[in-house]
């Protein structure tokens, strides 16, 4: 059975690699893969996002499958399918690290988290994304991991480019074997890049402090397995009456789960399912077995005590609570400019899952992270940076890969005339309006097929005389904000041309 | 080197060429710009099908063998710079493409590179344009689409530049053998029209936006130092107004013509009357003319019609 786990956890884990390499725009208006598929079984993701988005998701309708599974055998989404325990698993396995004690001082602390955010996400607000694994190691790929991989393998084959001859000679075929197959079409980049890669980085520095630490201690998706996991009916059971306490099951869990010197017992709420305990149990004794009665089972269903219970849901109650003014649609800066499809800002918050596919998938690079520009219940939610990267005209990929609706899925139709902001021009700066000189990028790169940016011919003073230079004006009912005329402004540093939330479609309360 | 059916309707319609225009093989070969006695020359081909005219156009000029050798490493340079559909006149016209580059072939050419550096996604640009399924059609190993890398920019000295003494060129265009510019006449606020030699700008790297202020001097002075030995003029149909990015079929007009000229600012001028305006008003012939890239009076020019 042990193999069978290992083999379990190698094609759930090389699966998400390839959904998370195809993550991308691959030729086609729509992807085929179903990228976004691990946050179907994630009941973390979907309890949150359905209670703080104040609507059922039907994206999350294999929960109805994996939930009664969990409450039947236990956590075997830890030991089986989660990447990142998969990650974890191959991280520490051939080096000298403990294995856990049954209990120690961070143990409670998933649980504490977990009921703050759950309680938090019934008062609209979820941050559930920020410490959800599967969100974490996408987030933490996709913003932390690729730019500094990719960066160093494009270094290299530009020196070599650079050195020319032989050299490139060699060098030039295999970058395009790359470029065409495995690297991004253009390196993307992101806004606190070095955060990201910290907190991916996190479970694995703890993975060498002791097995699974992050699984055990602080995975709140774990803890929430757990809960449901404490009194698995078939889960893993020790036969206690010719067990020698001999301790070797206890010394291979890397869960920790196995606890009492005279009487060994498994905590079904920490094990995994990964079946190693089986195999060092000299007379067999661990197996899958119906317990004689459902008292027997020892422990709570909810681990914390009542005191940890209500400074947790204390806790969760506490950003909802110092949420004021500062949440309404209308209080969002005007420069916070959402994907096209978001729903409305507070819903948007309580939906989005910080999974960063939507900003992986982007075309441009132009989805960037917030951070707390949108308010701290929106940290990490996805926002338009024009300057970085527009919004192409017949795109809809963000919308596409979106987990939970946050970003709708508009038909490419609907997409080009819906509005997520109008540029304005800032007359200080915009060149025919400071110098006697034309410049009109703005108006060239317009997409709306009648352009949403004109000219105004004006006579003004040259060196040479009068000249006329061309000023431009944007068309309000026209323009949808999509920023290309942000982004391709001559200036340098900040452009001439702003897009602003003003005339965005989205519904305000 | 299969070139099916295509190979087949290029042999015909050079076999039927050959007994219509057989005067045009009269033509002394040129070997500059300057042909026929110094005499800049233009070829205007008339048809419905984009790579008839193509053809006609280039034969008109004396065959693509005058302007491509035995081996040479051809960069085709068509306008794919809008994620825009072929009816919307914003890019060239695949099959204008496709006729140049089964000529090239034919003429013998080693290695035949298409590519721009787009304005929208290049991806997406690619593919809605028809380019990507253009070649993948010609299936010839000889045949590549390439997308730039903007890493591949060579700082490159412009001597002759009156306004720009250097920009990043791609390194692509400077070490081919020969460039064939393919523009799309269309409407341009900027530069007033966007033909011959603004096409050029798809092979320029760096903030290319800084451009527009004074550009038709900056056009010459790039056109000095990137010279196509070919520039086709694709108005199979233009864009007439909300150039150059259009999206509007209302503003796009059918002419189905192609000219073709050795001379780049020849072409230009020439264009220029496609939009009811004259080789004057645009400010890159005047400064292509002032530099001695070419010719912009019409009546010095030797135009060869069908």
């Amino acid at each position: 059975m042990r193999r069978f786990r290992v083999l379990s956890q190698w094609i759930f884990g090389l699966f998400f690699v390839v959904l998370f390499l195809n993550t991308r725009y691959m030729g086609e208006d729509v992807i085929r893969y179903p990228v976004n598929a691990f946050f179907r079984i994630d009941p973390l993701a979907g309890i949150t996002a359905m209670a703080a988005g104040r609507r059922l998701l039907d994206f999350f309708w294999p929960l109805i499958l994996l939930i009664p599974l969990t409450v039947l055998f236990g956590r075997f989404f830890c030991g089986w399918i989660c990447p990142m325990g998969a990650a974890l698993d191959l991280f520490g396995r051939k080096s000298r690290i403990q294995t856990p004690r049954p209990s120690g001082p961070f143990y409670p602390v998933k649980d504490v988290l977990l009921l703050a955010l759950i309680t938090a996400s019934l008062f609209a607000v979820n941050l559930s994304g920020m410490v959800d694994p599967l969100s974490l190691l996408v987030r933490g790929l996709a913003m932390g991991v690729v730019h500094p991989v990719e960066k160093s393998i494009i270094l290299f084959f530009d020196t070599a480019w650079r050195i020319g001859g032989p050299v490139s000679a060699v060098t030039e075929p295999v970058y395009g074997v790359l470029r065409d197959h495995l690297l991004s079409f253009d390196l993307p980049s992101f806004r606190y890049t070095a955060l990201f890669l910290g907190f991916l980085f996190l479970p694995f520095f703890l993975e060498l402090k002791e097995r699974r630490f992050w699984c055990r201690n602080l995975c709140p998706l774990g803890a929430l397995l757990g809960i449901l996991s404490s009194r698995a009916l078939l889960g893993l059971s020790i036969g206690k009456s010719s067990c020698t306490a001999c301790g070797k099951c206890a010394g291979t869990c890397r869960m920790g789960a196995i606890e009492g010197e005279q009487e060994r017992s498994i905590r079904k709420r920490d094990c995994i399912l990964c079946y190693d305990c089986i195999d060092s149990c000299a007379d067999e004794l661990i197996g899958h077995r119906v317990p004689s009665s459902l008292l027997s089972e020892v422990g709570p269903v909810f681990p914390l005590s009542r005191r940890a219970f209500l400074g947790a849901a204390g806790a969760g109650l506490f950003l909802p609570l110092t949420i004021g003014k500062t949440a309404r649609p209308d209080a969002l800066p005007a420069g916070v400019i959402r994907p096209p499809g978001a729903v409305r800002e507070d819903r948007f918050a309580g939906l989005c899952l910080r999974c960063g596919e939507c900003m992986r998938v982007c075309l441009t690079n132009g989805l960037q992270p917030t951070l707390f520009e949108a308010g701290m219940e929106a940290v990490w939610t996805p926002r338009l940076v024009s300057r970085i990267g527009y919004c192409e005209f017949s795109c809809t990929l963000c919308g596409q890969v979106c987990p939970t609706g946050a970003i709708a899925d508009l038909d490419k139709v609907t997409k080009k005339n819906v509005c997520i902001g109008t540029a304005i021009i800032d007359r200080d700066r915009c060149i025919p309006f400071v110098r006697p000189e034309n410049c009109m990028v703005c108006e060239e790169h317009c997409p709306t097929p009648e352009k949403a940016i004109v000219f105004d011919d004006v006579t003004v003073q040259g060196s040479d005389g009068p000249v006329i230079v061309k000023r431009p004006r944007v068309v309000e009912h026209l323009c949808i904000g999509c920023g290309i005329c942000e982004y391709r402004c001559p200036l340098e540093g900040e452009s001439a041309v702003i897009i602003v939330r003003d005339g965005e479609d989205r519904e305000k309360t | 080197m299969n070139l099916g059916g295509c190979l087949s309707r290029r042999m015909f319609l050079k076999g039927s060429l050959t007994l219509l225009a057989a005067p045009g093989f009269l033509v002394p070969a040129i070997a500059s710009q300057k042909g026929d006695g110094g005499r800049s020359m233009l070829s205007v081909a008339r048809s419905r099908d984009p790579f008839e005219a193509t053809v006609r156009a280039v034969d008109l000029l004396g065959g693509m063998e005058r302007f491509v050798s035995r081996g040479n490493r051809v960069l085709i340079k068509p306008n794919i710079g809008w994620d825009r559909r072929v009816e919307q006149a914003a890019n060239t016209h695949p099959e204008v493409v496709k006729a140049l580059a089964e000529m090239c072939l034919e003429a013998g050419s080693r290695e035949i590179l298409i590519l721009d550096r787009t304005c929208n996604d290049a991806r997406r640009c690619y593919r809605t344009s028809g380019i990507l399924d253009m070649v993948k059609g010609i299936s010839n190993p000889g045949v590549s689409l390439e997308y730039v890398n903007e890493n591949r920019f060579r700082k490159t000295n412009i001597p002759r530049g009156v306004v720009v003494r250097q920009w990043p060129l791609y390194d692509e265009a400077l070490k081919a053998d020969v460039i064939i510019n393919v523009p799309v006449a269309k409407h341009h606020s900027i530069s007033g029209l966007t033909l011959g030699m603004k096409n050029l700008m798809g092979l320029m790297g760096g903030n290319r936006g800084t451009f527009h202020s004074g550009i038709g001097q900056k056009l010459a002075d790039l056109a000095s130092v990137i010279a196509p030995r070919l520039t086709i003029l694709d108005a199979t149909r233009i864009l007439v107004r909300n150039g150059p990015t259009g999206g509007r079929l209302e503003d796009v007009r059918v002419l189905n013509q192609v000219a073709a000229s050795p001379d780049p600012v020849a072409l230009d001028a020439y264009g220029t009357t496609l939009f009811n305006l004259a080789p004057g008003d645009l400010s890159s012939v005047v400064a292509g003319y002032r530099m001695g890239l070419g010719e912009m009076d019409l009546a010095k020019i030797r135009i060869k019609e069908e």
